[in-house]
């Protein structure tokens, strides 16, 4: 027992220390545990006033190149000049400020602004290769938002990135920019992002303007593609209103048996879809699986005809999942239906609420 | 019978060596990973905008839901400060879990609330609702008012009206942070096997607040409240930030969390005596359930936690009360971790049964007694001459020191990375806060964890009854 002591501490456990020596030791241990702490406390105080006057003196300096970017944009002032006073170890710093301001602004502004960041982007380049993952975003992002279209091959390379944050940057930066010829190499990459949530994916490429949707109904309609690509761009599709694209997600509706590519396709039906695509979403208005059902119901009350409202109002009374109900009474609702709700409202069906529900709800959103 | 004890002791005190040792071991882990993680988390944040269009127009619709159960004192300030939200899709329903007081006629004429028929989209065994109403100020504000039946019983009436894919459980007496939706809701767009996030809880005790806008933190001037603020920086930048990371989560916070509706319909949602069985802890009950059925049924599950998205909360100023809380949460931790032992060292939950589940079990859930029994035990060993002071010095002065370096090291994090807190000497405050802390204060909660522990074994299901101030009132205070 007493070895086990000696052992651990090198000294047999009858030899123990005075009174005297344990408050030494008491001593000694609360003040080393006091200046550890004192000397962390001294480091926080240190790295605030440190952080304090960084940004002090960031705000003077952004203070400064503002007036000159005023200048520059709305007065004619030489850009020499500005890009001149810029002395190079502060070059990355002025690509950061630049980036406040490129997004708000378009057309020749825009230009303007793009130009005054080419001669610090270089540095940049260099950055895409470093190890941290941050440095390498940030890099693409500033290439990405003010260098394109001159440095759109490194961005594209960018969405081979290790890191597939890295490769989300490039693909939103070049996403934003609005140029079609991007949008396949975007749309090639998007297997990259398996795991990111559709909707996401779908704004993201939507942003790249109606320019963009001819290589996303091709993307719908390749049989090659997967099934969460082309889901992604029938989504897509949706968000940019493309009449052009019906034609396809009807075909979509045929020949997959994917559930979530089929209720894409209703999506973008119940955008663009017309008179002649309602055969294919009413098959689809009884489906056993929910998102295609809940797709197809909605797509009925958009563009749906008179002969549609029955079956949606059975629907509203006796579909055994909720959502299949308030699906089915929106869509009465939106379809032209509303006398049919008052009835459900007006009833002792189980389902009354719900009617009143539906016609005194406005969307909070 | 001398040697008996004396071997006793020896094992005893064996056996707090080797828990000083584990637990220190899983901190340092835990502080290592989660540094790297907020480190890389800052980095990103400068690349990438949360508030950037595209990621508005594709953020998920999300319900709020805040229970509340004798809230007449915030519960208006509360749902305020949830109305600035700033997200472009979300809907609030309050709970009102059966109040005895004022709270249902205080949030009737503050938001001109009127009966509204709203169907339900699960099923979920609760008390009975006996009305809904909605907002006409603020159409997307709902109050279910029902029978009480305790939080988790609130919180799954609430989840049986929500009909988004996301839903929020907070605190009726949190207040979240404008953009909190938004930063809380990312590992849900970045991951889609993502079931549930906790976000970072802050100690609103003293702080100001403008219309349920936290405008200026600071540092409690309680006494007890400004260590709790340096226990949630520990916790929360510390533990929850490197349990994410290691891909263990088994706890979020009931103050605020974020979870996919559908998951939790499909788990039974929270645990009360009408579905899965009632428990004190049944924020970490339901995430510990979720992670056992849906690994159990083969479904992804990842559990993620986001450091700046925050919600404030008031934490107790009495030792009465805080002792009252800190034996809940025990009870709470103990209960959901007998509930789901199965996962013990069991692989086939992966890091979370083979690493998080015996921290918590072993470390954390029986930590107290082994921590009260070190102490007795080595002062026995010293008494009896069976250990040196030394090396009873030399063993508290490292436990304490690495008790200050965890804390200091959160304290750390959050000037660097958050620097919330303003003054300067709130900062300074808190690195004193750490080293104090372990002197009195970590022995007293050490104490209150083990009666929780004691509790649990004698069947004590009672929540205990916060006082609170309210924010208002903060608010006058601190201004």
């Amino acid at each position: 027992m007493s070895g086990w002591f000696e052992f651990l501490i090198g000294r047999p456990a009858d030899q123990l220390l005075s009174l005297g020596e344990v408050l030494v030791i008491l001593l000694v241990a609360t003040t080393m545990v006091v200046l550890v702490t004192l000397v962390l406390a001294c480091g926080a105080l240190l790295l605030r006033r440190r952080t304090v006057s960084a940004r002090s003196a960031m705000t003077v300096r952004h203070g400064g190149w503002q007036r000159s970017l005023q200048a520059v944009l709305y007065d004619g002032a030489s850009a020499e000049d500005l890009t001149g006073s810029i002395a190079p170890a502060s070059g990355t710093d002025f690509l950061n400020f630049l980036l406040l301001y490129v997004r708000r602004l378009d057309g020749s502004e825009r230009e303007q602004i793009c130009a005054l960041a080419e001669p610090h982007l270089p540095r940049m380049v260099t950055l895409l290769t470093h190890r941290a993952a941050g440095r390498r975003m940030r890099a693409v992002q500033t290439l990405g938002e003010l260098g394109l279209p001159g440095y759109g091959d490194q961005v594209i390379a960018a969405l081979d990135d290790p890191s597939p944050l890295v490769a989300m940057v490039a693909a939103s930066t070049l996403a934003r920019a609005e140029t079609p010829e991007y949008a396949g190499a975007v749309l090639a990459h998007l297997d990259r992002f398996a795991h990111w949530r559709q909707d996401f994916l779908s704004a993201m490429l939507a942003s790249m303007g109606i320019g963009a949707a001819s290589a996303l109904r091709h993307a719908l309609a390749d049989d090659d593609a997967t099934s969460r690509i082309r889901a992604v761009a029938a989504d897509a599709l949706a968000a940019l209103s493309d009449p052009l694209a019906a034609d396809p997600a009807a075909e979509v509706l045929g020949s997959s048996d994917d559930i979530e590519l089929r209720a894409a396709a209703l999506r973008l039906l119940a955008s663009v879809g017309r008179a002649k695509h309602l055969s294919v979403v009413r098959e689809h208005a009884a489906a056993e699986e929910l998102p295609v059902r809940l797709a197809a119901i909605r797509a009925l009350g958009r563009f749906g005809e008179r002969t549609d409202l029955p079956p949606l109002e059975e629907a509203a009374r006796e579909a055994p999942s909720p959502w299949v109900a308030i699906a089915a009474a929106r869509a009465l609702k939106e379809g032209g239906g509303v006398e049919a709700l008052e009835a459900l409202a007006g009833s002792q069906h189980p389902r009354s609420a719900l009617g009143l529900q539906v016609i005194s709800e406005s969307r909070s959103w | 019978m001398v040697s008996i004890g004396l071997a006793l002791l020896a094992t005893i005190n064996g056996l707090v060596l080797v828990y000083f040792l584990a637990i220190n071991l899983v901190y340092i882990l835990t502080s290592v990973r989660a540094l790297q993680v907020i480190w890389q988390y800052r980095q990103r944040l400068q690349a990438f905008n949360l508030l950037d269009p595209s990621r508005a127009r594709a953020s998920p619709p999300i319900t709020v839901l805040a229970p509340a159960y004798n809230e007449e004192l915030t519960c208006v300030e509360s749902v305020r400060s949830l109305l600035t939200l700033d997200y472009p899709r979300h809907e609030i329903i309050v709970i009102n879990d059966g109040s005895t007081d004022g709270t249902i006629q205080q949030l009737m004429s503050a938001f001109e609330l009127a009966p509204r028929p709203r169907l339900a989209t699960a099923e979920i065994p609760a008390a009975r609702v006996r009305q809904v109403y909605q907002s006409r100020a603020y159409p997307n504000l709902w109050v279910v008012d029902k029978e009480n039946g305790g939080k988790a019983d609130a919180l799954n009436a609430g989840v049986n009206y929500c009909n988004t894919p996301l839903l929020c459980a907070v605190d009726a007496d949190t207040l979240l942070e404008r953009d909190a939706l938004t930063r809380i809701v990312r590992p849900f767009l970045e991951d889609s096997r993502t079931v549930a996030v906790g976000g970072k809880i802050r100690v609103i005790n003293d702080c100001t607040v403008r219309s349920g806008i936290v405008t200026q933190a600071k540092l409690p001037k309680n006494f007890l409240a400004a260590i709790q603020t340096v226990e949630y920086l520990r916790a929360f930048l510390v533990g929850r930030v490197g349990w994410a990371a290691l891909n263990a989560s088994l706890v979020i916070s009931g103050a605020f969390g974020l979870f996919h509706r559908g998951s939790v319909v499909d788990a039974g949602g929270y645990g009360s005596k009408r579905t899965t069985g009632e428990t004190v802890g049944e924020d970490m009950e339901l995430v510990v359930r979720m992670k056992r059925l849906f690994t159990d049924w083969g479904r992804p599950c990842k559990i993620d936690f986001v450091p700046d998205s925050v919600a404030w909360t008031e934490v107790p100023e009495s030792y009465r009360v805080l002792g009252r809380q800190r034996d809940r949460w025990q009870r709470g931790l103990i209960e959901s971790l007998t509930r789901h032992r199965t996962m013990l060292f069991n692989p086939r939950y992966g890091p979370t049964g083979m690493f998080a589940f015996p921290v918590f079990f072993f470390l954390e859930g029986l930590g107290p007694v082994i921590e009260l029994t070190g102490y007795v035990g080595f002062s026995i060993a010293v008494y009896s001459g069976q250990a040196s002071g030394a090396y009873v010095i030399g063993f508290f002065f490292l436990a304490f020191a690495l008790g200050v370096g965890l804390s200091a090291v959160a304290v750390l994090i959050e000037e660097v990375a958050f620097g919330r807190y303003g003054r300067i000497t709130d900062v300074f405050k808190m690195f004193v806060l750490a080293a104090v802390e372990n002197f009195g204060f970590r022995q007293l909660n050490t104490y209150w964890r083990a009666r929780g522990l004691l509790h649990t074994l004698t069947g004590k299901k009672a929540w205990g009854k916060m006082e609170r101030k309210g924010f208002r009132a903060a608010a006058d205070t601190s201004s």
